[in-house]
Order: structure tokens, then C-alpha cells, then sequence
């Protein structure tokens, strides 16, 4: 009797015991992750996500693509490890191969890229352009030239064609396909760059140059770097620094004034950066709080040293506060220094002041503040091509400032991007007699010269 | 009977202890250190380096570029430094005590990424040039300058030398055009366009020539690179370029530019360029650290960084080989620090994996005088250096380093410094 007890237990339990292995294995723990290295808004919002994740395959993804966008590499890998391949999409495969790629681990991206194009990913094209980046990583020209014209019209492919064809001294190959591409995108800066340096290596040096100075009214850039970076783009904007600066903006659009200065209060108590702290001073100006938009600007001044930016929004609190002349003192500093964040810093620096001299009867001052800030808007408009209006700016300019030098100079520019050679011809002339060391008016000069 | 009882308690009790073991917490799963490619980097017992902080700065420094020279003609070396955060030029002095004192020299100049001391004017004192970048992110405008501190019986004035250009990252002297007076050779870095533009001086006032477009330009070492007697420029074009440019003088200033080398690989992210006499053959070589990829707002160390020598064979052909590997690879500096009389290597980093506490932020590479190197740690600490000097600062003859640091935005590393010192000292020393 006892051993048919002993027996009935003995499979009972092994039968449970066989029914548990047919379960699924319990979700595999999160790697342990130092978040260190991350600014801190950003780090806790990852821990709250850590705590609350449960292990679904969406999750796993989630945190692979958290993880990379912040550059916790081998995490990331981990996370898709852990997800079977039949809940792999074929776009994350794309995904999964610029984690590997990032970590340089080059014959372990292959095989993802090619995985994802075999399961009709929609990232196809980025997949061969991927491809062949990491050829050209591991020095197999070959291998990338293959790769890249797989990716077809891929703007940022051609570029690395072309780069590479450049190299091997087959500028030749190069040309009609940068000219394919400048018929799409006319403004590309990297078309017409590298036609530029294509045709140097060919001895064209008249469309050479033709280009070379069309680069100066060209801003469309095309990065090698493709979807991937725009993922992480619009992953950052969901969580820390970013997901603060993209709310506070909504709730300014909203005029929702309160909530995004504290949003973006938060945002910089977490990691300052200083466009965000700009951005910070004019909503509080736009509130009607000077004293805060002052007090932002001198803290900018303070941590990254002055700028046009941070003088203009300091001169414009000041004004709004009633001191006139601290304000055209902040002004006239701003007009100083050359606007890189705001480019249109300088512009508005100079109207103001020009509007601030004519309140206050002075018409010289008036009148030559604005003709620096025509100079300024010229400029402006010309690098976005809109050489009509440039024109007209530069001329402004020169009415008011006519030995200014890079107005002179912008003005023969923007002439002679207009096929008005001898207009251009005159401008430069006339900035060489005022200024005979202006060496680049005189290289125009000379090409000119050249090719007639 | 017996027996089959005691097979069955044995099977109850196997049974179990399986399920015990199925219903076991998970233990946490620790990721390995990621294998960066990068072997483990131990350091020499031929020196010991001494750490200090020089001065305390900016919770976010933003140092651009350092430098080792005796400033003030007093026999003693000083560190001149261009701060991006005060945006200023400092000297800071050492006593013989150890204690550093910091002189500010110059203000508002906008990011200034490099100094270059020169009489430029002829009249006995030193000058001071300095390329200013007018933005240390990313930007294609125009920001730039070369500006010129002129020493006025000590007190420096600014004159605008150049401006209306992109981001200058570097400005180097010399006679360019052989008439005797101080040109000057200027990288402009700015970001999608470049150039490179040599300053001609006209009894003091400067013409501005173009010689080479390109983005990313980052330094202009001026040499006699192929021994004619006359000065020549090199440059790296970096920006997924990847490129080194020489620019022969025929000796009036009439610069023929040549590709000199490229690399298929656009991501080894060329941080700079020095000249140095690495085989000591009495020409100029050029020592190219690599490992700027800081496009993702994040580093991280590829097997590709380190530092790459080429060799100079004359006649405008150099050999390249790379001599050290090390992630996130931003500056390079020579001197020979084991006093053995060949010319070592030391190297920064700016992103190396700093999340592992192994991964050194500065090494030195030992010359054993055939130019084989070997890799040895300085230090892991302090981290996000993107520039380095060596030279004797305390006085015993033997070189030593210092670093600059810049800090990421957005990065949350702890760790990043100012101005750091490594005082050399020999073993023998350290057992003191």
C-alpha cells in the first residue's frame, strides 16, 4: 500500500513537473545599466520605464531603441536578443543591424540589413546604404560600391558613391550622378559640393568654381547618416531634456505661457543648454516678466560667455524694463559678436537700434543702424537664394554704408549670381578701392578675368 | 521491498528539489563589459605621473586647446590655455611650491579654439594670434575670426585680423611669401564648407588668399615639408572626408595643393593634425589622431580610433601606419617622456566607453627608437579631454602633460576637468 502511495506520488509529481517545462520560461531579467552616462531628466525617466517593464516583445523594443538612441549599445543588443524572430518586424531588423553597427561590430550588421531586405523591409534602400557604409568602414570599396548603387536614388547613398569614386580618381563616374541628383534637389549643398571637387579633379575648373559658389546659396545637407538619426530625433523628444523643450513649446503655441516656462525651468535644472535658455527669456519676456528674461540672459552670459543671442534677449529685457541705454549698450555689444544659433540675431540687434536712434531724433545713427541691418537681411537672403530681394537689400546697404566692405563685396555676390558680371565687377572694384586687401573680392576679379 | 521504497523517497526527493529549483528567483543578469575592441591598457613602471588640478574652472569646462611654453621669457614653462566658457585666453603659472595661479590675458573673444604666440609684428615681444570659432557646436556660419593680441608693453589689444569666414579652428606663422615679415596660415573649420586661407602681411595690414576649399579643415601645421627651403601647409579635412591636404609653396606664396591620403572610412573622425620629427630623419612627419564620432550626441570607442603616423619619405609621399589604438582619440602630442631619447606619443580622449572605469581618458606610447609603440595608461580620469600639451612645467627636465576638458552637452558623465597636470615622474622618483 505504501509503496503504491510512494509510486502515485512519485509520477504525480512528475508529471507536474513535465507540465512545467511546457510553460513558457519566465521574461529574461533587465541587464544591469548604467544610465551615468546620461543627462539626469533623461536617466530617471528610463529608470521609471525599467521599473514598469514587464517583458512583452514590444517592451524588449522599447528598451532596444532606448537604449541606442543614448548610446547604451550592448543594452540594446541584449534587448533584441531577447525577442524570438518571428516577433521581429522587418524594419526592427534594420534597427537591430545600426545597433551592431554603432558598436562597430560590422560583420554582425550584415547579416541584419540583409534580413531586413529579404523580408521586404521599407527600409530597403537605408538597409544597402547601411551596407555600404560599413564596407567603407572596413575598407572594402568593392564591397560598398556594390552595396551603394543597390540603394539607388538614396540621396545620402549618391554622396557616398560619389565620395567614393572621387577617391579612386573616377571623378568621371561621379558627375552624372551628381547631376541626377542636383535635378531633384537643386539647393543640395553636398551636389554641389562634391560636383565642385569632381570637376577640380577633372581639370574643369570654370565648373568648378560655377559650383563652388553656388554651395555659398545652398542648404540642403544630406547626411550619411539616414532614418536612423531621425529615429533617435524623435525618440529623444519623448523623454528628459527634450520631451520638456517639445512641451513647453506646445503649451507656447497654446499661449499657455506659465506651463512652458516651467516645463522648460525643469528642462534646464536638468542639463543647461543655452538655445533652451534663450528660448526661456523670450517666453518669459512675451509674459511680461523682464526681470526673469534679464535674469536668464545674464545667467546665459554667465555659463557660456556672451553671444548675439543672449545680448539681443538682454537689451530686450532691459528696454522692456524701461533702460534705454543699458539696452542699446546690450544691442550695440550684440551687433559685435556674429550670430551662429539666431542667425538673424545681428539683423534684429541692428533694427532695434536703428528704431531706438530714430525715437530718439538721432537720423545718422538712424539711418546707419539701418543700413547694417539691410546688410544683415542681404545676407540672409541671399545664403536661401532669394538674390532678387538680396539685391535690393545690398543696395540698401551700400546707400548707407558705402565703404562697408562685406556689403560692397555681398553686393558683386549677389550681381554676379544674378549673370550681371559687370554690375558685379564694378561692386567689387569699388570694395577693393576702399579696402585693397580684400583678397577674395580680388579672387573674384581674377576669375572673372579667366574666363573671359 | 525495502529497496524500492528507498528508489521511490529518492525519486520524491529529486522530484523535489527540480521543483524547488524551477520556482528559484531569476538571479539578475549583469551585462559584460562591452569588448570595445580595445585591449586593456596597463601602465609602464618607467613613470609615474603625479595628477593635479590646475585652478578651478567652469562645472562645464570648455577648454579648446592648451599649450606648454615659456610665456614670459622667465625660464619657466607656463600652460597658456583658450577658454570657451570665459571665452578668454589664460596663463596659468606653477610655483615651486605646487600652487597654480591663473592670469587672464585677453576677453571676448567668442570661442577661441587655438593661440598661437609670435612676434607678428616684429618689435621684440610676443604677440598673440588666435582663431576663433565664435560657436564650439555645430554651425556653418559666419562666425569665425583671427584675431590679433598685440602686446602693448604687456597689455594685449585686439585687432581684427580676419572675419565675415566660418569657424576658424587654427592659425599658424610664418613667411609665407618670403619677405621677411610673419604671414599667416588659417583653418577654416566652419562645418558643411571650409577653407584654407593664407594671410599675406603688408606691413601690417592682412590679405586674405584662398588655397584649398574643403569642410572641416582643423589644424595648419607650417613646415619645410619637402626641404626646398621654403615654408609648406598640411591640413586634415575631416567631416566624412576624411582627408590629408599638403599645399606646396613654391616660396612666394603660390601654394599647388595635393591630396596627400584618404581613407575609404569616413567614420574614423580625424581630430586633428600635428608635425613632428617621429623617426627623428630630420623632416617633418605628421602624427592624425582619430576619433571624433560624436554625430549621435554620444561616442563610442571603434576599433578604427588611435593614431595614425605618416611618415614622411620625401618628395610629397608619406607612409602611413597606425601606431595606437584608444576609443574616442580627440588630441596627440610628442615629447620623449622615458628620457631615452626617441620621441614618445601621448594621446587624449574626448568619448572612449568612460562607463567602464578601465577604459583610460589619456596614455602615452613608448618609442622603443624604431617607431614600434607601446600602449600605456596615464590615467581614466578625468574624462572628455579634447586636447593636450607636453612639456617640462616643474622643472626636473622631464616632460610633462596637461589636458584640457570639454564637456558634452547633454552628457551626464561625472568627471570632466578643467586643466589637468601629470607631473612625470620616474620610478626611481615614485619610491621616494
Amino acid at each position: 500500500m505504501i509503496n503504491r502511495i510512494l509510486l502515485l506520488a512519485a509520477v504525480l509529481q512528475a508529471s507536474w513537473l513535465l507540465y512545467v517545462q511546457t510553460l513558457p520560461a519566465p521574461p529574461a531579467s533587465l541587464p544591469a545599466v548604467s544610465l551615468d552616462a546620461i543627462e539626469p531628466a533623461t536617466a530617471e525617466e528610463i529608470r521609471v520605464i525599467q521599473e514598469g517593464f514587464q517583458g512583452t516583445p514590444i517592451e524588449w523594443l522599447q528598451l532596444a531603441g532606448i537604449y541606442r538612441t543614448w548610446g547604451l549599445l550592448p543594452e540594446s543588443a541584449y534587448c533584441y536578443a531577447q525577442i524570438s524572430r518571428e516577433d521581429l518586424q522587418p524594419n526592427d531588423w534594420y534597427y537591430l543591424g545600426i545597433t551592431l553597427s554603432r558598436m562597430g561590430r560590422l560583420t554582425e550588421a550584415a547579416p541584419m540589413y540583409k534580413e531586413a531586405i529579404s523580408r521586404g523591409s521599407s527600409l530597403a534602400p537605408h538597409c544597402w546604404l547601411m551596407l555600404g557604409r560599413d564596407a567603407l568602414r572596413a575598407e572594402e570599396p568593392e564591397k560598398a560600391e556594390a552595396f551603394l548603387k543597390e540603394a539607388g536614388n538614396l540621396p545620402a547613398a549618391v554622396i557616398m558613391l560619389t565620395r567614393l569614386l572621387m577617391h579612386e580618381g573616377r571623378s568621371g563616374e561621379a558627375v552624372p550622378l551628381l547631376q541626377s541628383l542636383l535635378e531633384e534637389y537643386p539647393n543640395s549643398l553636398s551636389g554641389h559640393q562634391k560636383l565642385a571637387w569632381a570637376h577640380e579633379q577633372l581639370g574643369q575648373l570654370d565648373k568648378s568654381y560655377e559650383h563652388e559658389l553656388r554651395t555659398l546659396r545652398s542648404f540642403d545637407r544630406f547626411s550619411p547618416h539616414g532614418v536612423d538619426q531621425e529615429d533617435d530625433n524623435d525618440r529623444m523628444k519623448l523623454l528628459g531634456v527634450a520631451r520638456l523643450v517639445t512641451e513647453s513649446q506646445a503649451a507656447a503655441e497654446l499661449n499657455d505661457q506659465g506651463r512652458a516656462i516651467d516645463l522648460l525651468t525643469q528642462a534646464l535644472d536638468s542639463s543647461w543648454i543655452e538655445r533652451f535658455a534663450l528660448q526661456l527669456g523670450q517666453i518669459q519676456l512675451a509674459s511680461g516678466d523682464a526681470a526673469a528674461a534679464q535674469e536668464t540672459a545674464l545667467r546665459c552670459i554667465e555659463s557660456d560667455g556672451a553671444s548675439a543671442e543672449s545680448l539681443l534677449l538682454l537689451g530686450q529685457a532691459q528696454f522692456t524694463a524701461g533702460d534705454t541705454s543699458a539696452a542699446q549698450q546690450s544691442w550695440e555689444r550684440a551687433s559685435e559678436l556674429p550670430a551662429s544659433r539666431d542667425v538673424a540675431a545681428n539683423m534684429r540687434a541692428f533694427e532695434l537700434l536703428a528704431k531706438l536712434h530714430e525715437s530718439e531724433g538721432n537720423e545718422q545713427l538712424a539711418t546707419w543702424h539701418s543700413a547694417l541691418a539691410s546688410w544683415q537681411r542681404g545676407r540672409l537672403l541671399f545664403r536661401q537664394n532669394d538674390l532678387t530681394t538680396a539685391l535690393k537689400e545690398f543696395e540698401d546697404a551700400v546707400e548707407g554704408l558705402p565703404q562697408h566692405e562685406n556689403a560692397l563685396f555681398m553686393l558683386g555676390e549677389v550681381r554676379f549670381a544674378l549673370d550681371d558680371v559687370e554690375g558685379a565687377v564694378g561692386a567689387w572694384k569699388t570694395c577693393l578701392q576702399h579696402h585693397p586687401n580684400c583678397g577674395r573680392a580680388l579672387q573674384r576679379l581674377e576669375q572673372v578675368a579667366r574666363s573671359q | 521491498m525495502k529497496g524500492s521504497r528507498i528508489v521511490f523517497v529518492l525519486l520524491l526527493l529529486l522530484n523535489g528539489a527540480l521543483a524547488v529549483v524551477n520556482f528559484l528567483p531569476q538571479p539578475e543578469v549583469t551585462i559584460p563589459t562591452l569588448d570595445d575592441g580595445i585591449p586593456e591598457v596597463s601602465s609602464s613602471n618607467r613613470i609615474t605621473w603625479v595628477k593635479e588640478d590646475v585652478t578651478r574652472g567652469a562645472v562645464r569646462p570648455r577648454i579648446c586647446h592648451v599649450q606648454i611654453l615659456d610665456f614670459d621669457g622667465d625660464g619657466n614653462a607656463e600652460i597658456v590655455a583658450c577658454d570657451a566658457v570665459r571665452n578668454a585666453v589664460v596663463v596659468c603659472r606653477r610655483s615651486g611650491s605646487g600652487e597654480w595661479t591663473e592670469e587672464l590675458l585677453a576677453e571676448n573673444l567668442k570661442t577661441p579654439a587655438h593661440a598661437t604666440v609670435t612676434d607678428i609684428d616684429a618689435d621684440g615681444d610676443s604677440d598673440i594670434v588666435v582663431a576663433i570659432l565664435g560657436d564650439p557646436l555645430p554651425s556653418d556660419e559666419l562666425v569665425g575670426q583671427v584675431i590679433l593680441l598685440r602686446n602693448s608693453d604687456g597689455r594685449y589689444e585686439q585687432e581684427v585680423l580676419l572675419d565675415d569666414v566660418r569657424r576658424v579652428a587654427d592659425v599658424q606663422p610664418g613667411d609665407l611669401d618670403g619677405d621677411g615679415d610673419i604671414d599667416l596660415a588659417v583653418a577654416v573649420f566652419g562645418y558643411a564648407r571650409g577653407e584654407i586661407i593664407w594671410l599675406e602681411n603688408n606691413t601690417g595690414e592682412f590679405r586674405d588668399h584662398q588655397i584649398l576649399s574643403r569642410p572641416g579643415v582643423i589644424h595648419v601645421p607650417v613646415r619645410d615639408f619637402d626641404g626646398d627651403g621654403d615654408l609648406d601647409l598640411v591640413t586634415v579635412v575631416s567631416q566624412d572626408e576624411e582627408e590629408v591636404w599638403g599645399m606646396e609653396n613654391d616660396g612666394k606664396g603660390n601654394f599647388v595643393a595635393r591630396q596627400l591620403y584618404f581613407t575609404h572610412n569616413f567614420d574614423v573622425g580625424s581630430g586633428g593634425l600635428s608635425a613632428c620629427d617621429l623617426d627623428g630623419d630630420g623632416d617633418s612627419d605628421l602624427l592624425l589622431p582619430w576619433g571624433d564620432n560624436l554625430e549621435y550626441g554620444h561616442g563610442w570607442p571603434q576599433p578604427y580610433h588611435g593614431c595614425v603616423w605618416l611618415e614622411n619619405t620625401g618628395d610629397w609621399k608619406f607612409t602611413v601606419r597606425r601606431i595606437a589604438q584608444l576609443g574616442g582619440t580627440y588630441a596627440a602630442d610628442t615629447a620623449d617622456f622615458d628620457g631615452d631619447g626617441h620621441l614618445d606619443v601621448v594621446l587624449v580622449s574626448m568619448s572612449n566607453n568612460f562607463v567602464n572605469p578601465d577604459n583610460p581618458s589619456v596614455v602615452w606610447l613608448r618609442n622603443d627608437g624604431k617607431q614600434n609603440f607601446e600602449t600605456w595608461r596615464v590615467d581614466h580620469r578625468p574624462v572628455e579631454l579634447i586636447t593636450v600639451a607636453s612639456g617640462d612645467l616643474d622643472g626636473d627636465d622631464r616632460p610633462d602633460i596637461v589636458a584640457g576638458g570639454f564637456h558634452i552637452p547633454m552628457s551626464g558623465l561625472d568627471g570632466c576637468r578643467r586643466l589637468t597636470v601629470w607631473l612625470n615622474h620616474s620610478a626611481e622618483d615614485a619610491d621616494d
